[in-house]
């Protein structure tokens, strides 16, 4: 990329005001056609808003989604399909919402976690929709038609709050990462029983503190995942899990750690379809890793390209690339806004 | 007179000592009589050291036998009491799993029904689900409370209820049911 040869610089395009209370997670829309940018977002003040880019240029406030969650909206997902937004929310519930016409109606709401809800993601093919909760558990849900839900199974595991869910990019391989330090992986073996298959904790080099949040890589065959250890940690994901046999080949494994970096908790990371890695910390920055191709060594390393100080005025909770601009990333902050921001050469 | 006088006023000579010792029996020493001042002067310092203990001897030995005498007492009526006691946890732990193992048997017994009547009334998935709950009762160990295993295959119930609720779109909840934590502060992450 011949981009990252200059000098790098996140410039402002838009501060979005509106949240009355933190703003916890980002979804942008991945639907193909219509708007160039759609993004939803969540928050404290138990609302989700949609942004879009009206034809100033500048980024406004379409829709607000209230009066369905009673407490704190933690995170929200699109499904691939761009049509359906599905939020997980503090009163222990997951809401789907249906974009018809400009309009978002909510049209199911999916009740089983005993608390807190804390992640939700869509499959590739948005058959299904995992959520994972306060309660340890992780529920995934399948889509049926009529939008109704049908609890698939319940995955039991970890031993601690579960603060984040995401599918692999195309094989249904689902990755939870909790407060019990440890990545778990778990697939299908057929007639809706699912397994964990392998567990990244401090044995396989994981993390020692609260892992927050992971993010694949465009083609699915690495992870990077970030921690309360200060650390992002990049893993080999290139083997199907689905296809482990006895032996552990199909494994996922560690690749290097990225430490150094940062000196408060990570509270998010995304990598962009050019390879780009994003953080999200509680020092109020933002950084962007790459891999470094000039490594001496054989294992791959990466290296941080531009840190950007007091992005926000509190912490960053939320670092989302846009899936069609690869230079358009949106943060999320304790401080109430969201901010645009655009990755350019520096000028001389 | 106390006993350090006692030992102030012995004497005698030194060859009576050997004697005196020879004298004693083991069985006078268990049965030392109450101090006799009269007798200080013509007992020898050993005999009068034994016979110091003695006089200890019943103090301390009141004291154990005392305790000894209470810890009996105490046992005898913790195990009444403590029986009486776990049988009325027992009866009312009892009753809770029975009455929340009823509940869920109930509500598969009326599931069960609905699908006999209309087989397509719920999803297979679903239909499963009852099956699998069913099963699930079935095997508790309700005459083995000391089986290791009861509290797993509580869970294990409890969770696939759960499941069947919310796939039924019901919000069914045994009343008795305590959830495993309270609800979180509005600042939790």
């Amino acid at each position: 990329m011949e981009l990252l040869d200059g000098e790098l610089e996140l410039r402002v395009i838009q501060k979005l005001e509106g949240h009355t209370d933190r703003v916890w997670g980002l979804a942008w829309n991945p639907a193909a056609t219509g708007v160039t940018g759609m993004l939803a977002s969540c928050s404290g003040d138990k609302t989700v808003r949609i942004w879009q880019k009206g034809p100033s240029g500048s980024w406004d406030c379409s829709a607000v989604l209230e009066d369905t969650h009673a407490r704190t909206v933690r995170s929200c997902a699109w499904s691939p399909s761009g049509k359906l937004l599905a939020t997980a929310s503090f009163d222990g519930t997951t809401a789907v919402w249906e974009h018809v016409g400009g309009e978002f109606e909510c049209v199911a709401t999916l009740e089983g976690h005993e608390n807190e809800v804390k992640g939700v993601s869509w499959n590739a093919s948005g058959s299904l929709l995992a959520t994972c909760a306060r309660d340890k558990t992780v529920w995934i849900w399948e889509a049926q038609p009529g939008n109704e839900f049908e609890c698939v199974s319940v995955l039991q595991g970890h031993t601690q709050d579960v603060k984040m869910v995401q599918w692999h990019p195309f094989l249904d391989v689902l990755v939870s990462v909790s407060y019990d330090n440890s990545v778990k992986v778990w697939t299908e073996d057929g007639d809706d029983d699912w397994h964990c298959v392998q567990t990244l904790g401090e044995a396989s080099s994981g993390h020692t503190s609260t892992v927050w949040a992971l993010s694949f890589n465009s083609v699915g065959d690495r992870m990077v995942t970030c921690s309360d250890d200060l650390t992002l940690k990049i893993w080999d994901t290139s083997q199907n899990p689905s296809e482990t046999s006895g032996d552990g080949c199909g494994s996922w494994s560690h690749l290097c750690t990225l430490s150094g970096y940062h000196d408060r908790t990570i509270f998010s990371v995304h990598w962009s379809r050019e390879g780009l890695i994003v953080s999200g910390a509680a020092d109020d920055a933002i950084r962007l890793f790459t891999e470094s191709k000039d490594s001496l060594v054989d294992q791959p390393s990466y290296k941080m390209l531009v840190k950007k100080e007091k992005a926000h005025d509190m912490d960053v909770n939320s670092v989302q690339w846009n899936l069609k601009e690869p230079r358009l990333l949106a943060s999320a902050s304790d401080d109430g806004t969201i901010k645009i921001w655009e990755l350019s050469e520096v000028s001389k | 007179m106390s006993i350090s006088a006692a030992l102030i006023l012995e004497s005698g000579p030194s060859d009576r000592r050997s004697k005196s010792l020879l004298l004693r029996s083991p069985g006078e020493r268990k049965g030392a009589s109450f101090y006799n001042p009269d007798c200080v002067t013509i007992t020898t310092m050993e005999q009068k050291l034994a016979d110091t203990w003695d006089i200890f001897d019943s103090v301390v030995y009141l004291d154990e036998s005392l305790r000894q005498e209470g810890f009996e007492d105490g046992y005898k009526d913790g195990l009444v009491s403590g029986k009486e006691e776990g049988k009325e946890v027992g009866l009312k732990m009892g009753f809770q799993v029975a009455e929340e193992l009823g509940f869920y048997q109930g509500c598969v017994d009326v599931w069960n029904s609905v699908i006999q009547a209309d087989s397509g009334a719920f999803s297979s998935r679903l239909q499963k689900s009852v099956q699998q709950l069913g099963d699930l009762l079935r095997k508790y160990p309700l005459l083995d409370p000391e089986n290791e295993q009861v509290q797993e295959m509580m869970d294990a119930i409890r969770l696939k209820f759960r499941i069947l609720s919310a796939n039924m779109g019901v919000k069914l909840e045994y009343k008795g049911y305590t959830k495993s934590s309270a609800q979180g502060m509005e600042d939790d992450m």
